[in-house]
């Protein structure tokens, strides 16, 4: 008997009892197809929010005081900073709060971020109408803004909006330009959805004399740790304590929330790893039946020369099948899942060749490992008490 | 009737001589003092004691005893489904007496063939397909199978049935299929338990006819019965009780079984 005999056999065995094979499939293929869609949200998620933080800009170390050290910042810092430390090519001050933001009968609550010209540069988010403001409305903290995209729709600005006057909180300001769409509107802050001012003017408007960010701009990504570490230094001397302040770069966020979003990727890929391996308990039990069922059968094909390695064969072949089957069908079930959540709008998923390999894989070996047993009762059972069984 | 005369048998080896004065002379299946004893526990039952036999090529044996008798352990043992706790079984020149369960199953593969009183098809598959069982087993070739087969099945007159499941045909059908299993894997022994148990009497009648007419080719059969009157089918008859052979003797009114109407065989 060769190995197509005993898929042969294997198969006849399945289809005897279609509806129970394929009930006993649907483990691995819920299992299966739930490995596939949830791995395919983690991966989504990490891109998007990968992506996300590339959009911020390139070599970008963002400052800001550590909380409850009583530390404030202030537009001067940045210029310091910058004087002081070497490798820095920019610095913008950044101060942000919630707005109001009206225009004609239209008024909408969104955050004002004050910046300086660096901003399109520093942020990777260039102007798509009009232009930005310039050094000179920072110097006299004029009250014109630049809008992003949303701001724009949710005023349900007609015509040009450049020129027009809007007003932030009370204050009239005229739009000088229109940023660019960035994209992206899922998780945390959505770039379009922000009113951009000079940060001088923005100080006014939010009544403070503060910023509550520094960004700096490293001539090339080597040095950002290097640059990272003396901004620290400059800073807990200034302030007088450790840890004044945090220092992110760009490469440490993509770090750190690499690996959050991979520990979460993980986790939901376990959690229907546990499901598959609960498909495959399923398969044992329904071997276990099967060959209880069967013993006659058995019988019957010990008395004619069937050895033991034959029904091994036959019942391993029956289990790995299923499993196999069930594989392939989850794998389909898991695409068209993960596509599923995706158009839904709310996640993004990434099907990856990996996951859906791994799923695979790990449903082979659940089928193997989980029908051994069965089929080894099958191939022990003794021919003469087999043969009498009813 | 074969039971009657109990006592041993002085000279087996000689009468099975004389009996198969058509046959051939060889013997394929020889017992020397074959016990089987089964310990649980304590407690010892033994089954079978000191069995020594005999079988020619050729022969038609009945093995025959009251139930308890230890005829069907002694069954087993010949259809290598069981190993003797003592002795020697020598069938096809090999001692299978201490052979492990794949060897065992080996030989029953190449040296038997089994018909059961219910049959023993597999109940999903053709006759055909339960035709071609043991065959599958010995590794034939898909095609050769499915020749072996249809000659198997023509040789018991079931060509027009290949494609029918067990349970769309009759019960002498039935049998007939089974012999025909037996026949595709050309054993060196028939073994039947009990193959017209289970049916009428015309229609057991005619499965004898054909066991009889298949020994009458050459084809060796033992065959374990209850029943003296289908025991007076065969050549020799071995009596069993309480785990001994107590009579083995030829049989000398032997019947000869009609086959009916429904049993032609077109060989």
């Amino acid at each position: 008997m060769n190995v197509a005999e005993a898929f042969r056999l294997a198969w006849g065995g399945i289809l005897a009892n279609k509806l129970r094979s394929f009930l006993t499939a649907l483990g691995v293929i819920i299992g299966v197809g739930a490995v596939i869609t949830l791995v395919a949200v983690g991966q989504g998620t990490t891109q998007q929010i990968t992506q996300r933080l590339s959009a911020l800009g390139s070599n970008l170390i963002i400052v800001f005081p550590a909380p409850n050290k009583g530390v404030r910042l202030t537009a001067a810092d940045a210029a310091n900073a910058q004087s002081q430390v070497p490798y820095l090519t920019a610095s913008m001050p950044v101060v942000s709060g919630g707005v109001t933001v009206a225009w004609q009968a239209q008024s909408y609550s969104t955050s004002l971020n004050g910046v300086t010209p660096n901003y399109p540069q520093l942020r990777n988010a260039p102007v798509g109408e009009g232009s930005f403001f310039t050094a000179q409305d920072v110097q006299s903290r004029s009250l014109v803004v630049v809008l992003g995209q949303t701001v724009v729709q949710q005023l349900q600005m007609t015509g040009d909006p450049v020129g027009q006057t809007v007003s932030v909180n009370g204050y009239p300001a005229q739009v000088v330009g229109v940023q660019a769409t960035i994209g992206g509107s899922t998780g945390g802050q959505n770039q379009d959805d922000v009113v951009l001012m000079p940060y001088t003017s923005a100080q006014r408007i939010l009544g403070t004399a503060y910023v509550n960010q520094l960004y700096f701009q490293v001539n090339n990504g080597n040095d950002a740790a290097l640059a990272t570490a003396w901004l620290q230094a400059i800073f807990d001397h200034q302030f007088g304590r450790a840890q004044s302040v945090n220092v992110l770069s760009q490469d440490q966020l993509l770090s750190t929330v690499a690996s959050t979003t991979a520990t979460f990727t993980l986790l939901l890929g376990a959690v229907a790893g546990v499901s598959l391996l609960v498909g495959g308990i399923g398969i044992m039990n329904i071997m276990l039946v099967s060959v209880i069922e069967r013993t006659r059968e058995i019988g019957i094909r010990k008395a004619v020369g069937a050895r033991r390695w034959h029904l091994l064969a036959q019942f391993l072949f029956e289990s790995a099948t299923l499993s196999c089957l069930g594989g392939l069908i989850g794998i389909a079930a898991g695409i068209f899942g993960a596509r599923a959540i995706a158009q839904s709008g709310s996640y993004h998923a990434v099907v990856t060749t990996g996951s859906v390999v791994l799923a695979f894989a790990f449903a082979a070996v659940v089928g193997i490992v989980f029908g051994l047993w069965p089929a080894m009762q099958a191939s022990r059972l003794d021919p003469i008490v087999a043969l009498r069984h009813e | 009737m074969a039971v009657a005369e109990a006592g041993p048998a002085a000279d087996r080896a000689g009468e099975a001589a004389r009996l198969m004065a058509s046959g051939g002379n060889d013997v394929v299946v020889r017992l020397k003092g074959i016990g089987k004893v089964y310990a649980s526990g304590a407690l010892q039952v033994t089954a079978l004691a000191d069995i020594d036999l005999e079988v020619r090529r050729g022969e038609m044996v009945a093995i025959t005893g009251p139930s308890g008798s230890g005829k069907s352990t002694l069954m087993n043992v010949l259809g290598c489904l069981d190993r003797p706790t003592a002795g020697v079984y020598e069938l096809g020149g090999r001692n299978v007496a201490r052979m492990g369960d794949d060897d065992l199953a080996a030989m029953r593969n190449r040296f038997l063939g089994f018909i059961f009183q219910n049959y023993n098809l597999l109940p999903l598959q053709s006759a055909q397909q339960n035709v071609e069982l043991p065959l599958i087993y010995r590794g034939m070739s898909g095609r050769a199978r499915r020749e072996a087969a249809r000659a198997a099945l023509a040789a018991v007159g079931l060509s027009d049935r290949t494609h029918h499941r067990p349970a769309e045909l009759s019960g002498g059908q039935q049998q007939r299929v089974a012999i025909a299993r037996a026949l595709a894997a050309q054993p060196e022994v028939l073994l039947g338990d009990e193959p017209t148990g289970n049916l009428d009497t015309h229609t057991g009648s005619d499965i004898m006819a054909l066991i009889q007419r298949l020994n009458e080719q050459g084809l060796t059969v033992i065959m374990v019965t209850h029943d003296p009157r289908i025991a007076r089918h065969c050549r020799r008859v071995v009596s069993v009780t309480d785990g001994r052979i107590v009579s083995d003797e030829a049989v000398t009114d032997r019947l000869m079984a009609e086959a009916g109407a429904t049993a032609q065989v077109s060989a």
